[in-house]
């Protein structure tokens, strides 16, 4: 009844409203010519780049290219509503979409529309799709870590609030899983976290949708997702879009995580969209302004300064090689903008690391500085240990010759690499990764054999769940190793390590430890 | 090829003759044929068509009203774009 009520009103209101002629000199311009989702218009001589302009039938258009006596324009929405001689108005505005919280838990395309059949969106405000990253006086330095709950990463390659850290590898090597494991880990961390689908099989974002939804990480999660089947103009759109709406909760102050899931597909979609337009192909076919195209994009993730109102975007951009090829055009234009890389590598993959990161590419330029003290205090020794097995490993086929000293740092690499493996979906808190590193690097696995190792973390991890709840809770509230903190670990290390008589070496190995080990 | 100048000159001035007449060019379209009573009063309420050169189109899907084309700009007061946007707002496009 009150809908009712409320319809009434509003027909009343606008019978009441003395419909007056406006007058106005719209700009126009007539389609000449359509090419899949790209269009070129004549007319529109005072149109800005970037402004949108309006079909009769309501499709919406974008302005990207201006010739001397035509524009070009890319559809957004459905193209095939568009005839030749049709025409279109100029708008005035650049394209901007709604954002607000209540994208948060959602699916939505590059225009912020709903995917999810719920209700509809409400905004608050219009974020523009295009926006100069934030100059050099409203930022900070990378300060605060940003815990990915993958003990490889947050050891080895640490991510830092703010930062742009790459994820790149082949097909099927596991990227995805790792920026995914990221966000299953934010929960509570008050991390707002987007996930952009560009170019993705529509049954794989369904998939991604569904485990965000099990691990109940989708309360704080937005998922915008422009797939294989939607045309290559939105699928160009998605990241700038999906940024928007990061800049959105970055203005309130808050951190947010932004995983573009891929950027060589959006790349593809970019030179699709420059080679229907006739711009001059360069290297690979893709346009001069290829680079640019992902610069402006990941430049806008920033952490600000508290005086600016604060809050970060931190970006995890995916990129897909071929056959390991990290030095082929879009991999290494996306390695020289990002603060860093993770490198997976099919060989270790096969090989049964899980994750598959490739500890002697990977490399993250700032994460260090934001890294929490206690995993500082153990990650030093953990990078050596595994510099010195990288190195000696070549000789590790003729273990029978070598010296102790050098059977030594193999053994301890070894039992360091088993550390390192960790299944999908399966995150650990901060004090779980340092404890588990901190007997591995104190050397007290030496003796145990791998599956020993595997059964050793397990049972280490459960008994620390059990009775360490205590010392894990103080590790992760002071992110800091003291001496009492050790101690207690090492009685937890020891009270787990598998009885004497299964390792008849065990004794030998105690005895040996406690005074020399660094 | 070598151009007469006499003919180059020639040519120049009805190319330049022609861009400045389009640029005044106006096209009025109206779902009827308008008589110049008609174009006198539309003249008195849009002073810059007085200049102009008029070429008049018939469109019968107009309805009603008039369309005034010069560039790339249009004022559109036609019957046909005020239901138009009618439908929209019906439909919720807008």
């Amino acid at each position: 009844m009150a809908l009712l009520d409320q319809y009434i009103k509003e027909i009343e209101k606008e019978l009441t409203i003395k419909p007056k002629t406006k007058m106005s000199a719209d700009e126009i311009g007539e389609v000449i010519e359509i090419k899949d989702e790209v269009i070129t218009l004549s007319g529109l001589d005072n149109v800005a780049y970037g402004e949108l302009i309006r079909f009769d039938n309501g499709v919406w258009a974008m302005v990207i290219d201006m010739l001397p006596a035509e524009v070009g324009a890319i559809v957004l929405g459905d193209y095939l509503k568009i005839k030749s001689g049709d025409i279109a108005k100029a708008t005035g505005n650049t394209l901007s979409i709604p954002v607000s919280d209540d994208l948060l838990g959602r699916v939505v395309n590059p225009l912020a529309e709903p995917l999810d059949k719920a209700s509809k969106i409400k905004s608050v405000k219009m974020n523009p799709i295009e926006k100069v990253a934030p100059g050099v006086i409203y930022r900070k330095q990378v300060s605060e870590s940003l815990q990915t709950g993958i003990k490889s990463v947050d050891a080895l390659v640490a991510i830092g609030r703010g930062q742009r850290e790459l994820i790149i590898g082949d097909r099927g090597v596991g990227k995805t899983t790792i920026a995914l494991d990221t966000i299953l880990n934010q929960k509570g961390q008050n991390v707002v976290c987007i996930y952009c689908a560009i170019g993705q099989k529509n049954s794989k974002v369904a998939n991604t949708i569904e485990l965000l939804r099990t691990h109940e990480a989708l309360p704080y999660s937005i998922v915008v997702s422009a797939s294989a089947s939607d045309p290559a103009t939105m699928q160009y759109l998605a990241p700038y879009s999906a940024c928007a709406i990061a800049e959105y909760f970055m203005d309130k102050g808050q951190d947010v995580l932004i995983v573009y899931d891929d950027l060589s597909k959006h790349a593809w979609a970019y030179r699709q969209i420059s080679l229907i337009l006739r711009r001059p192909a360069g290297r690979e076919a893709y346009p001069g302004d290829v680079f640019y195209l992902h610069s402006r994009l990941l430049e806008r993730a920033a952490r600000r300064d508290e005086k600016y109102g604060g809050g970060s975007i931190t970006a995890l951009p995916i990129v897909e090689t071929l056959e390991g090829d990290v030095s082929a055009y879009i991999p290494t234009n996306i390695i020289s903008i990002t603060d860093g890389q993770i490198v997976l590598d099919g060989d270790l993959f096969n090989a049964g690391m899980r994750p598959a990161i490739n500890v002697g590419l990977s490399v993250s330029r700032v994460g260090g500085a934001a890294q929490a003290k206690a995993m500082k205090q153990v990650a030093g020794k953990l990078k050596l240990d595994l510099a010195q097995y990288r190195e000696l490993s070549a000789f590790s086929q003729f273990e029978s010759d070598l010296d102790p000293e050098t059977k030594k740092f193999l053994n301890r690499g070894a039992k360091i690499t088993q550390i390192l493996k960790q299944d999908k979906h399966n995150t650990y808190d901060l004090a779980s990764e340092v404890a588990i590193i901190w007997a591995a690097t104190k050397g007290y696995l030496d003796e145990l054999t791998i599956p020993q190792v595997e059964e050793f973390e397990k049972k280490y991890l459960e008994d620390l769940q059990l009775r360490g709840k205590s010392l894990l809770k103080r590790i992760n509230e002071k992110r800091i190793l003291e001496e009492k903190e050790e101690q207690e670990l090492k009685k937890f290390v020891t009270d787990n390590l598998p009885s004497p008589e299964v390792t008849s070496s065990i004794d030998q190995h105690e005895s040996s430890d406690s005074p020399k080990k660094n | 090829m070598k151009i007469n100048p006499a003919l180059k000159e020639e040519l120049k001035r009805y190319l330049r003759n022609r861009l400045q007449s389009s640029n005044k060019r106006v096209v009025i379209t109206s779902p009827y044929l308008m008589g110049d009573q008609d174009l006198r009063k539309i003249q008195e309420k849009f002073p810059f068509l007085r200049e102009a050169k008029i070429i008049t189109e018939v469109d019968k899907s107009l309805i009603g009203g008039f369309i005034i084309k010069f560039g790339s700009k249009m004022i559109d007061l036609s019957l046909r774009s005020e239901l138009q946007s009618l439908k929209q707002r019906i439909y919720g496009i807008t």
